[in-house]
């Protein structure tokens, strides 16, 4: 017996479906112990929460909740004081656009001494550098290539999501196999380093931020999660200055890209 | 807001208990859940006009209430709490076990607020929903294939954690 999904049972529950649907379902749940069960728990699950939570309660509380406005969600808080402890960064920004010429490889922005980022991409089995502004489709490779200037370099390669937009945590991408609860969450690049593992451009529609967090020293992953959501709010792939800046007393996303396939 | 208390009171009859499970499955906390399921209702009175846009209401209510239990598991931040059976399962053998077993499902919600929101909205459809791969594709309009790799991807990190948590609790315990 193929069984409705459980979704399509709780929209009968919320008599949310037409005639039709109805009958159908209605028919299977005759027939059927199971999902005659699960409907009956849905409905004495509404029983209960009624009794212990009237609506005229609900619409108290809601009222209330409205009246005094707008609880701001928690997001990483707190995260950056802990970034404050790792060491002196060199920070370079540059985006999908912002490259002199058409055509020219994007480590275009390499200041003397400081780290920079090639992107190359591999299509149809061919490989070379992601031109600037260049549609990216969907099956396209990403390798990054990061040259750490004239000390080692910890990196960590994360993705957040552009739309929609939901507070949604940063993936980790690079290292991907350290990132446990306590550890350091970045990798220690030294001169030219292409970094593991390849983003695959999938054709789901909805653009990713790529964000490159990058310090002196070793960071873990909250402390890479926050610097890549304060990049999020800024503009992924808009920012198009470059700086050095060896003061700094944490590490910095240097590098963000736009990743979403082409219309078709 | 133009709902009255009256709209609102119906909206909560049909809908309460659903929003209410939806909640219960992502946070497994009954207070946390209940918390959530007003809130969800604060934001329905407050996107009067997008709720009564919306295809469905239910569906409308579901996506806001996991959006609202993403937000609450973010701020969870290292407070993990996985059953000690699960955790070990999962830590050693993966998910060699059928995949949607109630180790595995505890394990993949424990993690949840450590994924952003597209495998956060697999995981869930996987997960709490029980569909198969090709019915998320059809959800989601994505297709099957990239649907697999947020599942991979999912059960790979969720191992890499579960080790991680599994090797933290055997250090306090020595």
């Amino acid at each position: 017996m193929s069984h409705p999904l459980r979704v399509e049972l709780e929209r009968l529950s919320a008599a949310e479906v037409n005639e039709a649907e109805r009958a159908r379902l209605e028919s299977h749940v005759e027939a059927c112990p199971e999902c005659r069960g699960y409907l009956e728990g849905l409905e004495a699950e509404r029983r209960a929460l009624h009794r212990a939570f009237p609506p005229s309660v609900l619409v108290e509380r809601v009222e209330a909740r409205a009246r005094r406005g707008w609880r701001p969600g928690v997001l990483w808080a707190g995260v950056a004081v802990a970034g404050a402890a790792v060491a002196v960064v060199a920070v370079l920004l540059f985006g999908p656009r912002p490259l002199p010429d058409e055509g020219a490889a994007v480590d275009g922005y390499r200041l003397m001494g400081s780290p920079a980022v090639r992107v190359v991409l591999r299509r149809e089995g061919r490989v070379r550098d992601l031109r600037p502004g260049e549609p990216l489709r969907a099956g396209d490779g990403l390798r990054l290539e990061v040259t750490a200037g004239d000390a080692p370099l910890h990196v960590s390669l994360l993705a957040l999501d552009l739309e929609p937009r939901v507070e949604a945590p940063a993936l980790v991408l690079v290292p991907e196999e350290s990132c446990g609860l306590d550890e350091p969450c970045s990798l220690e690049v030294r001169g030219q380093t292409v970094l593991p593992g390849s983003v695959v451009v999938d054709d789901d529609p909805a653009p990713v931020c790529l964000a490159l967090v990058a310090g002196r020293e070793a960071f873990d992953l909250q402390t890479g999660a926050a610097l890549a959501e304060e990049a999020r709010a800024r503009g992924c792939g808009v920012a198009e200055s470059s700086r050095v800046d060896r003061d700094r007393g944490s590490p910095d996303v240097v590098w963000t890209l736009v990743v979403a396939p082409e219309a078709p | 807001m133009d709902v009255t208390g009256d709209e609102l009171a119906e909206l909560y009859r049909r809908y309460g208990h659903l929003v209410l499970r939806r909640c219960r499955s992502i946070l497994r906390d009954e207070v946390e859940a209940l918390d959530v399921m007003q809130d969800v209702f604060v934001r329905a009175m407050r996107y009067e006009k997008s709720i009564d846009r919306a295809s469905s209401r239910l569906g409308w209510l579901y996506r806001t209430a996991e959006r609202a239990c993403f937000d609450r598991l973010r701020a969870r931040g290292r407070q993990v709490e996985v059953e000690p059976a699960a955790l070990d399962l999962v830590a050693r053998e993966g998910f060699e076990r059928p995949d949607a077993s109630a180790e595995t499902r505890e394990v993949v919600l424990a993690f949840l607020g450590r994924f952003d929101a597209k495998v956060q909205r697999v995981a869930v459809l996987h997960y709490v929903d029980g569909l198969p791969q090709e019915e998320i594709a059809a959800e989601l309009g994505w297709s099957r294939r990239t649907v697999g790799k947020k599942l991979a991807l999912l059960r790979a990190r969720s191992q890499v954690l579960a080790r991680s948590l599994l090797a933290r609790r055997e250090g306090r315990d020595r």
